[in-house]
């Protein structure tokens, strides 16, 4: 356990500072463009079709809050509070919080991307590959290190910082209403539920990764140099000459329907049938066969 | 039981044949030097006993141990260190050691710690930032400090200056052998590690041509400088004229038997291995 704790350590220092900043930047911008738009612009002038919240369909405002995420935030800053019903500005904050979620979320599968595309490839690439493997660790420990470094503790880190922006979010929001106003907005945010909703987003979206992350893995095992135009390449190749030879698409649609899978960050209805689809079960086994060739490749190859 | 035990080791890379049935053994408590030109095949037999490269074919043991299968836990037993800088150059020092102290089951912080307060490396500091001296330094202060029982330098002082260099091996002896560990080192600098040396083997288009302990040598080697031609006694493994005058190298002739026709000296190992070399190819 304590060697797992130095593998994942070891993750951290070489890519928290890139986790640090992408988060930092997004998480900056969302700060200045609420503050901007409330206090300083002044001319926030939204108009939600409120009628259209109910009980059942908060989670199904997501599609729409992913169009334009910065609409929700502005949205329920521009709350009508008095004019509001608590089900309605629970639906209000609730895609307020979903739109704060959204770019941590868009940056995150970014940096996932970046961070497993060279995890492999970086490290023939300064020879420090042999001082690694000079190290009683088997290359299974380190892949897994590595997997679980970006399906797992990076997410907390994402989780950790879109909590404080949703807090922050509200708390402007608040800033600018009447106490009783402010008290409403508290009870309605639920806030307090926001980290088993994020967890549960985050885990559904790691297992929904798995397969790309082993692609991506076992390209950056595999590749000279170049890793991200192989792994963009080799599926687009293929596709192509799939249509080309056999005259069909089914590498292709294979693939569109597991990216159109592709869950929101906070857990809801569509987040868990996510679950239920029999493509994402078939992503899980695609995933061990790649990740078990990134185990034989990073044993095989140790230099460029 | 031998430390490293390897029997007609075979690795080819597409045409090119790096080990070409290479048999070795190192025993506990010598120093090995597997001396031999670029090609030879010295690297690729090093990777396959830290379990780097596979085998075509062979029979190869470290520590008792499949290095290929074994890797994972050998290198909780074996350090080593390569021809070129190896340490993550992103790392702070510091947190190097924190990560070898995390997954190193022998490593004694403190011991590296000591070590490391007699360079001028600043912990703080990013590995990128150390010159190459001190990135050998820090890198042997970790090997040190883990105290394996078999220790692989490839090339370990190339391009370090003549100070570091012998401060490194100076550094491996005092601090590191003893009687319970070994060591084998490759190298082109044969002069350097002669004294170190406890065995020698001449490795040669993936073939050990000699293998045989420092203290053989004196008694199976001879060379014989003389000025004018003479009749030799036997055939030499080679011949040279130099500035001192013509020198060759025999091979199980007795030393009193060449006295009386010159001036019979050991030859060194760089002496031997070319004649050693020269007689293979004729």
């Amino acid at each position: 356990m304590r060697r797992f704790r130095g593998l994942l350590k070891r993750e951290w220092l070489e890519h928290g500072s890139t986790v640090a900043w992408g988060l930092g930047a997004v998480f900056a911008l969302l700060l200045l463009s609420a503050a901007f738009t409330l206090y300083i612009d002044g001319s926030v002038d939204v108009e939600l079709n409120v009628s259209q919240f109910s009980d059942s369909n908060v989670a199904g405002q997501q599609s729409d809050v992913q169009d334009g995420y910065i609409l929700g935030i502005l949205a329920a800053l521009a709350l009508d509070v008095s004019g509001s019903t608590d089900l309605e500005l629970q639906a209000k904050i609730a895609i307020a919080q979903n739109a704060v979620a959204q770019p941590f979320l868009g940056v995150f599968l970014l940096l996932a991307g970046y961070i497993l595309l060279s995890c492999l490839h970086d490290e023939r690439k300064d020879h420090s590959v042999l001082f690694w493997k000079s190290m009683p660790v088997t290359d299974a420990q380190t892949v897994a290190s590595k997997l679980i470094f970006v399906l797992g503790v990076a997410p907390l880190v994402v989780m950790v910082t879109t909590l404080l922006a949703q807090l922050l979010v509200i708390w402007l929001s608040v800033l600018a209403l009447p106490d009783d106003a402010a008290g409403r907005i508290w009870m309605a945010s639920q806030f307090w539920l926001n980290p088993l909703r994020l967890t549960g987003g985050y885990l559904i979206l790691g297992v929904w990764m798995l397969p790309i992350a082993g692609w991506l893995m076992l390209v950056s095992s595999l590749a000279k140099r170049a890793p991200g135009l192989w792994a963009l390449g080799i599926p687009w190749g293929l596709s192509l000459l799939e249509s080309i030879v056999f005259g069909s698409n089914v590498l292709s649609e294979l693939m569109m329907q597991h990216l159109r899978l592709l869950p929101v960050a906070t857990i809801s209805t569509g987040a868990l049938s996510t679950l239920g689809n029999p493509n994402i079960w078939f992503g899980i086994l695609i995933a061990c066969g790649f990740l078990a060739l990134t185990v034989v490749c990073r044993r095989r190859y140790n230099t460029l | 039981m031998s430390v490293i035990s390897a029997r007609g080791l075979h690795k080819a890379y597409g045409s090119v044949r790096a080990l070409d049935g290479l048999d070795l053994e190192v025993e506990r408590g010598r120093i090995v030097g597997l001396i031999g030109p670029n090609g030879s095949g010295k690297t690729t037999a090093l990777k396959a006993m830290l379990g780097l490269t596979g085998l075509d074919r062979g029979d190869l043991s470290v520590l008792g141990s499949d290095p290929v299968a074994s890797r994972g836990e050998l290198m909780a037993r074996v350090a080593y260190i390569a021809d070129t800088g190896i340490l993550p150059k992103w790392m702070r020092v510091r947190d190097l050691l924190d990560y070898v102290g995390a997954v190193h089951p022998r490593f004694d912080r403190e011991v590296a710690e000591a070590q490391l307060d007699a360079t001028q490396i600043d912990p703080h500091k990013k590995v990128r930032v150390l010159s190459k001296g001190m990135h050998v330094q820090l890198h042997l202060a970790i090997v040190l400090a883990i105290g394996a029982e078999l220790l692989v330098l490839d090339e370990p002082t190339l391009g370090l200056d003549i100070i570091y260099r012998q401060q490194f091996y100076e550094g491996v002896l005092n601090g590191y052998f003893n009687e319970t560990r070994s060591i084998l080192v490759t190298t082109h600098e044969v002069r350097e590690i002669e004294h170190v040396l406890t065995d020698v083997v001449f490795l040669h288009h993936g073939q050990a041509l000699l293998s045989l302990p420092m203290a053989a040598i004196a008694d199976t080697f001879v060379k014989l400088t003389y000025s004018d031609d003479i009749r030799l006694p036997a055939q030499p493994l080679s011949t040279k004229r130099t500035l001192s005058g013509i020198e060759s190298i025999f091979r199980g002739l007795p030393r009193e038997v060449l006295a009386e026709l010159g001036v019979v000296s050991t030859p060194n190992l760089a002496e031997l291995f070319v004649a050693i070399v020269e007689q293979g190819h004729a």
